[in-house]
């Protein structure tokens, strides 16, 4: 239990450090430098390397959890090494270097809310609940979540480079981002992947509480319901782009609306029913 | 805009450029070859002008010449500028205060400077860009048919082409080949990366396309669209890189469709690529951005197309961006081709001189002749001379003649290189005083 714990601090220590050390690139305007030769300017690469290391701690913690209780509550742990590794990936893949620098605190902030809310020691899930389809539940959902990280963070950098160039401010676009039809690819296939998982998670999710729990309490109710508007949310998006031929920069700023209401999904639900179970003195359920 | 003392000629530079005005604008002083030859002897004759020509290029429209000077001179040759715009057939609605406001003026020194800059390309928005010698080239060979060139524009334009060679020869300028069309092509890799990956279109089968197409070859492209009206040229410019198809202009909206990267470089007066146009492509290009370059003037694609999403329209005035990245590389070159330019200087100011000296020298060579064969004359009418031979006669006669030419030529000498402590005018005015003949006709 205590190799878990370490290494999820040391996960959550790697991803704060990396967040700091990203802000140090960014404002001493690092630039990746391939005019010098080098893949990263100093900086970056300091900051990558402790994301990786931040990373690969996380994947530790879920593996030592899993050894140690077998399956545990490590949602958080999950999501934050989901979109670790997503990251290293489109850095790596797509050359997408600034992606790091909007991961690192996403994964801090989730890792650092697990600290304060959740336990020292992960808890086991009740054996009843340990199948295979809550792990095919929960997996594909926090990889749909993670995509739909990525996505949002490519479009932030999509929007901002389309309207420096729209603008005619070359110049300003950093030279350690993708080109724009890059990151038009990248964050179509984000929101396909995205897409993809969160549909399986909430196909095996629904069949897992008709198996496991029929009766839903009013907090998966609710955590239910706002997923599958989520679900329609990145639908209408797709379909729209497709079928409608949706401009690049509306499905951006859609993917911007859609981790809004993922992260509500994430964070939100819960504090809504605690707040709504204080209200009506736990008239609603659990 | 600065002014000179009544009465004396000088040489003039008046124009606009991508230093002071913006595309907009200079489209809409964008001259064609057929119009200015009706043009510029009328604006040469109405405005007292003894010698003009004029440069336009999708970066510049500029007048040179040679005009007396008189006062308000700057006001004088910015109403013949203007001018020479309202008389041109597509100069409708020409907003006067603004090409006002864009113009500059140079006079002599500074105008023979400019000029010299133009022909070596190191004012041009590409330096060292080889394309403009030869639109210099043209230009002058214009004034030259239309006969608005006089000697000392025919003088300015060898040597400023002279010194154009030296920079190209001897300096690093040349080493690169750069043009407007390679800046085009590198703004859009800026945009999108890697360039292998993407289909172009060129519109267009003149120099530029030409350029370009053989550029965008160094990119290894998915493929090449050729588009032009004469499907002809389209065939010669595919043939000539040897990939890519040549289609006619009328397959644009079609082309469209297809192509990543559009570069419109014809000599249409008139629009090529409509927004309409675009946006209909674009609904068959399921959000793919496009990039549309247009290098042509005026230019060929609705600047509205800019405003459509995912389609991001560059002109030429955003060339500038790119241009400025080899600028420090390219920035020594650009001063020893300067150093160069100030000797080509040197020696057509030098030339100059000799041209207000000229006409002492030639009442001094007069004054001689005159003399001679009046001497000559009153010589050979004496009895001690009757007895000589017509071939007697013409020996002594080409005696005297020659006396003559090596005093002329030795007063020559001595004005054209003064000794030490005098200047040519001096001397001139000196011989003119003395002897103050008969002046040869200019």
């Amino acid at each position: 239990m205590k190799a878990a714990h370490l290494l999820s601090n040391l996960g959550l220590l790697g991803f704060a450090l990396a967040s700091v050390v990203f802000l140090v690139a960014q404002q001493v305007g690092e630039r990746g430098a391939p005019e010098s030769g080098r893949r990263e300017g100093p900086y970056a690469a300091v900051a990558l390397g402790l994301f990786v290391a931040a990373s690969l701690a996380v994947t530790g913690a879920l593996a030592a959890g899993f050894r140690e209780v077998g399956f545990a509550d490590v949602t958080s742990l999950l999501l934050a090494g989901s979109i670790g590794w997503l990251a290293i990936l489109a850095h790596t893949v797509f050359k997408m270097r600034l992606i790091g620098a909007f991961v690192a605190p996403l994964s801090t902030l989730i890792l650092l809310i697990r600290w304060f809310v959740a336990p020292a020691r992960m808890t086991a899930v009740p054996e009843a609940k340990t199948n295979v389809l809550l792990a095919m539940h929960v997996i594909p959902a926090v990889l749909g979540q993670a995509f739909a990280i990525i996505a949002c963070a490519v479009s932030v950098v999509f929007l901002w480079q389309q309207s420096l160039l729209k603008k005619k401010l070359l110049d300003q676009i950093p030279k350690n981002i993708p080109a724009i039809d890059k990151l038009e690819r990248i964050l179509m296939l984000s929101l396909w992947c995205g897409f993809l998982f969160i549909t399986i998670g909430l196909l095996s999710g629904a069949l897992y509480a008709q198996l496991n729990a029929p009766a839903l309490g009013f907090a998966l109710q609710l955590k239910a319901i706002w997923a599958t508007g989520v679900w329609l949310w990145y639908l209408v998006t797709l379909l729209a782009r497709n079928a409608f031929n949706w401009p690049s920069k509306r499905v951006a700023q859609m993917s911007l609306g859609g981790f809004v209401l993922l992260a509500i999904t994430y964070f939100g639900m819960g504090f809504f029913t605690a707040v709504a179970d204080v209200a009506t003195g736990g008239a609603l359920g659990p | 805009m600065t002014e000179r003392a009544p009465g004396q000629p000088m040489i003039f530079l008046l124009g606009t450029s991508h230093r002071s005005a913006p595309v907009e604008l200079r489209e809409r002083l964008y001259a064609l070859e057929d119009e200015l030859t009706l043009i510029l002897p009328t604006i040469r004759d109405r405005f007292g002008l003894h010698e003009v020509a004029a440069l336009s290029t999708c970066n510049r429209f500029e007048l040179y010449g040679v005009v007396e000077g008189r006062h308000e001179l700057a006001h004088h040759l910015t109403e013949a500028y203007l001018e020479l715009h309202k008389a041109r057939s597509t100069s409708a609605g020409l907003p006067e205060d603004e090409v006002r406001r864009a113009l500059y003026l140079h006079l002599d020194e500074d105008a023979a400077r400019h000029v010299y800059r133009v022909a070596s390309s190191l004012d041009s928005l590409v330096l060292g860009e080889t394309q403009i010698t030869g639109q210099f080239k043209d230009a002058m060979a214009l004034a030259q048919r239309v006969k608005t060139m006089g000697p000392m524009l025919s003088r300015l334009t060898q040597d400023a082409l002279a010194t154009a060679k030296k920079v190209r020869t001897q300096t690093a300028i040349g080493k690169k080949n750069v043009s407007i069309s390679h800046a085009a092509i590198e703004l859009a890799q800026r945009v999108f990366g890697e360039l292998g990956k993407h289909a172009f279109l060129i519109v267009g089968a003149g120099e530029m396309a030409n350029v370009a197409a053989k550029y965008i070859m160094s990119y290894k492209p998915k493929a090449l669209y050729v588009a032009n009206r004469t499907v002809e040229k389209a065939r010669e410019l595919v043939r000539e890189v040897g990939f890519g198809e040549a289609t006619s202009i009328d397959e644009l909206p079609e082309l469209l469709t297809r192509a990543d990267i559009v570069l419109s470089s014809t000599a249409s007066p008139t629009e090529v690529i409509s927004a309409d146009m675009v946006r209909r492509a674009k609904a068959s290009r399921r959000g793919r951005p496009m990039i549309l370059l247009d290098i042509a003037m005026p230019r060929d694609i609705d600047p509205e197309c800019g405003k459509l999403e995912d389609v991001y329209l560059f002109d030429i005035d955003d060339l500038k961006q790119v241009v400025g990245q080899n600028y420090e590389e390219r920035r020594k070159a650009a001063e020893e081709a300067e150093v160069l330019i100030e000797r080509g200087l040197v020696d057509f100011a030098a030339w100059r001189r000799t041209l207000a000296v000229k006409p002492a020298l030639a009442g001094f060579r007069g004054y001689l002749d005159q003399l001679i064969e009046k001497e000559a004359q009153k010589t050979l009418g004496k009895d001690a001379f009757k007895e000589l031979t017509p071939k007697q006669r013409e020996a002594l006669a080409a005696l005297f003649a020659a006396v003559s030419a090596r005093i002329s030529g030795d007063a020559s000498q001595r004005v054209l290189n003064p000794p030490e402590g005098y200047f040519q005018e001096q001397l001139a005015d000196a011989l003119q005083a003395l002897f103050p003949g008969k002046r040869d006709p200019e």
